[in-house]
């Protein structure tokens, strides 16, 4: 692996140490050490099959999910190893949200969209999961576009704008990392653009890890970025230093178009 | 995997840039052949040499261009465009020195023939070998022949200075007609900043070589 930034220990949020990923015999990820920092996004770049959907789904343990799944190795947030036997994962995927490739919202209205994760286990007034809902779809730059039908089917908004929901609802419950797996594959490129100024507003407040298949996406987007090929991390450094003048030559002909 | 169209592309770019090297290297040797011969006749070549330069600059920066819009490149296929749009426009640059050169042996036809200095003589032999060792720098990629012309930059420094101080020293003792001493000063001006343009294109080529920014910075810098 070829990477010339250090990150002081200071900022990083995410630290990942010798990670290896299983799905029974296959190795998917293999030896990852990776730092990521607090408040900025990285992004997660690498052929079809390299493993960045499996290595964000890392980072909120959604790959327990899959039965044949193992994982070893060690994966630090704000210093506490997320893979201890005593975490909890509700709380681990309330501080870590995700946004999918495709917009999935539920069938029900938008402001129930926002305010499902907020009724499991809380109580909250109707005041405060007004106030909540307003906010999280502020922050998603889609309150002015839906303040007047909250109560409408989710289903009937665009694909964009379904997706700025999908942001909406992972914000509402106040996380301090967004995962995004591919968030615009789904979506026009006007939305695409609404989901990118997004993430630039988001990274003030959170730190953002995005897999994409988009190498002008990564390069709009991002602060740092990742090159993922057949599980090995090949490179990893400022974005801007990948994308001018990549250490290893396997990143600089997979960015380049030349292997993929 | 089979060659990218866009690689194709981008040969083609670089093979222009390659003809208007060649174009401006003929005006640079006809503008030596015309201090050596000091034919007046020789200056309408240089002249159509430099329209076509402005041309050929101008086709490049459009098709540069429309590669990076159409093709949005990072990495050394973008460095390749960016350093080719700047070559080009060095190229241009010094075909435009090339030209003032056979204005002044215009202007100057009254004080020809001159005997050239020997400062002179050996600008114009180190100015040409800048400008071969700039070109082949970018043509084929070599950080050797970069760093070698960004070098003798400085020896073109001294040598104008050289004759730049001899003039005005010949001007106040009355050993030189000052027509002439000025016909000095300002070829020795043009070839000199040859020498820049021709260091501006091997410090491009550098970046393109090795994606680092040297403008500026001295060659001790960029090696320790």
């Amino acid at each position: 692996m070829e990477s010339n930034i250090i990150i002081p220990a200071g900022e990083i949020k995410i630290a990942v140490e010798g990670l290896n990923l299983y799905y029974g015999h296959k190795q998917v990820l293999k030896n990852i050490n990776l730092s990521i920092p607090e408040k900025k996004v990285t992004a997660i770049i690498g052929p079809s099959g390299c493993g960045k959907s499996s290595f964000v789904r890392i980072l909120n343990r959604m790959n327990d999910l899959i039965p044949e799944a193992r994982v070893e190795g060690r994966v630090l947030i704000d210093g506490e190893n997320i893979y201890d036997k005593d975490v909890d994962l509700v709380a681990l995927r309330k501080k870590v949200g995700m946004v999918f490739q495709k917009p999935n919202p539920f069938p029900k209205s938008i402001f129930d969209n926002i305010a499902y994760g907020l009724k499991i286990g809380n109580h909250r007034s109707r005041a405060e999961l007004e106030q909540i809902v307003e906010r999280s779809l502020r922050q998603a730059a889609l309150w002015d576009e839906v303040k007047d039908r909250l109560h409408q089917n989710a289903m009937k908004l665009s694909g964009g704008q379904q997706q700025r929901l999908c942001i909406a609802r992972a914000l509402a419950v106040e996380p301090e990392i967004i995962l995004f797996d591919e968030p615009c594959s789904a979506i026009d490129p006007i939305a695409t653009a609404r989901v990118e100024e997004l993430i630039h507003e988001l990274k003030k407040d959170y730190t953002v890890v995005i897999v994409t298949h988009n190498m002008q996406q990564a390069a709009r987007v991002s602060d740092y970025t990742a090159f993922l090929w057949l599980g090995e991390l090949v490179e990893y450094d400022r974005t801007e230093k990948i994308f001018t003048n990549p250490a290893n030559k396997m990143t600089e002909d997979y960015i380049t178009g030349r292997f993929g | 995997m089979s060659e990218r169209v866009f690689d194709q592309e981008l040969q083609e770019l670089k093979e222009r840039v390659a003809g208007l090297m060649a174009l401006v290297g003929q005006a640079f040797d006809l503008a030596a052949e015309l201090m050596k011969r000091q034919d007046l006749s020789l200056v309408a070549g240089i002249v159509e040499l430099e329209q076509k330069s402005d041309l050929l600059e101008t086709d490049l920066q459009k098709k540069a261009a429309t590669l990076m819009a159409l093709h949005q490149p990072v990495a050394r296929d973008l460095r390749l465009l960016l350093v080719s749009m700047n070559v080009a426009h060095e190229l241009e640059r010094i075909a435009d020195q090339c030209l003032n050169i056979s204005q002044r042996l215009e202007e100057s036809r009254a004080s020809l023939p001159v005997a050239w200095p020997p400062e002179i003589e050996a600008m114009i032999s180190r100015t040409a070998d800048m400008l071969n060792s700039a070109s082949r720098a970018y043509l084929e990629n070599n950080e050797e022949l970069a760093s070698q012309t960004i070098g003798q930059d400085i020896f073109l420094d001294d040598l104008k200075f050289s004759i730049t101080s001899r003039c005005l020293d010949s001007i106040n003792n009355k050993t030189l007609d000052p027509a002439t001493a000025v016909l000095f000063i300002l070829v020795s001006r043009h070839l000199e900043k040859i020498g820049d343009l021709a260091k501006n294109i091997a410090e491009e080529s550098y970046y393109l070589i090795k994606g680092q920014f040297i403008k500026h910075l001295r060659l001790t810098d960029i090696y320790h």
